[in-house]
């Protein structure tokens, strides 16, 4: 065996592959070869630190499978399995670590509302805007990375999910604040917005939010 | 409510056998999934992304795909299989949309010291840690990919190439390749000089 043969087969001598007699004949070669058995040393301490490193793993906790389990309940309720009121979460606020997920519901588009006197309810008027109206966002704020799913009424008071699913750096569709776009459902964090938005949220009658979602 | 803690010891019979009735709407069904795989889940999206936070959200992610694509799942596959494509697939999604390279998992700040190991050993095992995953975040995705799953999952090729819906030859030419490439790398930051 020469240097080139031995050489394709280091790598798989020292992750423990080759069978007995290959190892024996790679061996045979490192033995009286130093730039083998060098590299072969190489290959075992590189294989020694990568598995060091990849050794300590985060361990998910119970907040990890309450936020699953609420994130299983959507897809159930897009699928109409069972029907679940839309107000139930509480925003945590801000930028938080992997905690337990919790969900705000705000509308969106809709100009008249977060004026401190503004009685109206979550769902009012259609707007006038050229965009969709009546438009709830959904953040998940187990995450840095807000999760909107949008909802919009229909003229039965039902509400449709528009875009259903989660948004981890896909492009949806464009979120609108008044007149002002949010920014893309992706990654980009939205902090500038989340304060203003929790002003919002508390202005909301939230027990005007229609309880039931249909399915598209 | 789905669990989450150490895997039970379920046959992968009994795995598939609730896979399939999960793929029939059986809610209860998947959530023993949920708590028999997670661990499994959470580890093989670490050793991807390096990233503690982006590992939970990523196998968080992958448990909804597969309760969305349930009915799709073919018993032929074992649930750990499945789930582990599923779990890569999405891992290698975030990899491409990465900004920024994460040098250092957040998890290793959590592990205790262990009573053999003092505070400078500790240092020591935490900056080897952080330069394999620098090294690792400069491998190509693909290859980075059949590296941990073979070095670190300690999968066979047919079972990678499942994964990855790769040829098996493929898979090895990327692991050849993805292993000398790493220990170039690794021997040149023990070394101090740069190969990149």
């Amino acid at each position: 065996m020469n240097c080139r043969e031995a050489g394709e087969l280091l790598a798989a001598l020292a992750s423990g592959e080759l069978e007995d007699h290959e190892s024996e004949e790679v061996l045979a070669h490192v033995e009286k070869c130093p730039r083998c058995s060098r590299k072969l040393g190489e290959y075992r301490e590189a294989l020694v630190a990568l598995r060091e490193a990849a050794a300590d793993v985060p361990v998910a906790g119970k907040a990890f499978g309450r936020a699953l389990s609420r994130r299983l309940d959507e897809v159930d309720v897009r699928r109409g399995r069972k029907v679940q009121p839309v107000v139930r979460w509480q925003f945590m606020g801000g930028v938080a670590a992997a905690a337990a997920a919790v969900f705000i519901v705000a509308t969106v588009l809709l100009p008249h509302i977060g004026s401190p006197d503004d009685q109206q309810p979550a769902v009012a008027q259609p707007a006038t805007a050229p965009y969709p109206v009546n438009a709830y966002l959904v953040f998940d704020g187990s995450s840095p990375y807000y999760r909107p799913v949008a909802f919009q009424q229909k003229g039965d008071n039902s509400l449709v999910l528009r875009q259903p699913g989660v948004f981890h750096g896909i492009p949806a569709a464009r979120l609108v604040w008044r007149d002002d776009v949010v920014g893309r459902a992706d990654y980009q964090l939205l902090e500038s917005r989340v304060a203003e938005l929790e002003a919002r949220l508390r202005s909301i009658d939230k027990a005007q939010i229609p309880a039931q979602t249909k399915s598209p | 409510m789905p669990e989450t803690g150490s895997p039970s010891k379920r046959p992968p019979d009994d795995s598939r056998a609730a896979m399939v009735k999960a793929g029939r709407g059986d809610r209860a069904s998947f959530d023993i999934i949920v708590r028999d795989y997670t661990n499994m889940v959470v580890a093989l999206a670490y050793r991807v992304l390096g990233s503690r936070d982006e590992a939970l959200d990523c196998a968080q992610d992958a448990f909804v795909r597969a309760w969305e694509n349930a009915a799709r799942y073919n018993p032929k596959w074992s649930v750990a299989t499945w789930l582990r494509r599923i779990t890569t697939n999405l891992a290698l999604d975030r990899l491409r949309r990465r900004k920024t390279f994460t040098y250092l998992p957040e998890g290793l700040e959590e592990r205790q010291v262990s009573p053999v190991e003092g505070p400078a050993e500790a240092a020591e095992r935490k900056e080897r840690a952080g330069v394999v995953w620098e090294l690792l975040d400069l491998l190509p995705d693909k290859y980075r990919l059949v590296l941990v799953l073979r070095e670190i999952e300690g999968l066979e090729i047919r079972e990678i190439s499942r994964i990855t819906d790769t040829q098996a030859a493929t898979v090895r030419w990327r692991l050849h390749r993805a292993r000398a490439l790493f220990r170039d790398r690794w021997h040149a930051s023990v070394d101090g000089s740069d190969v990149r």
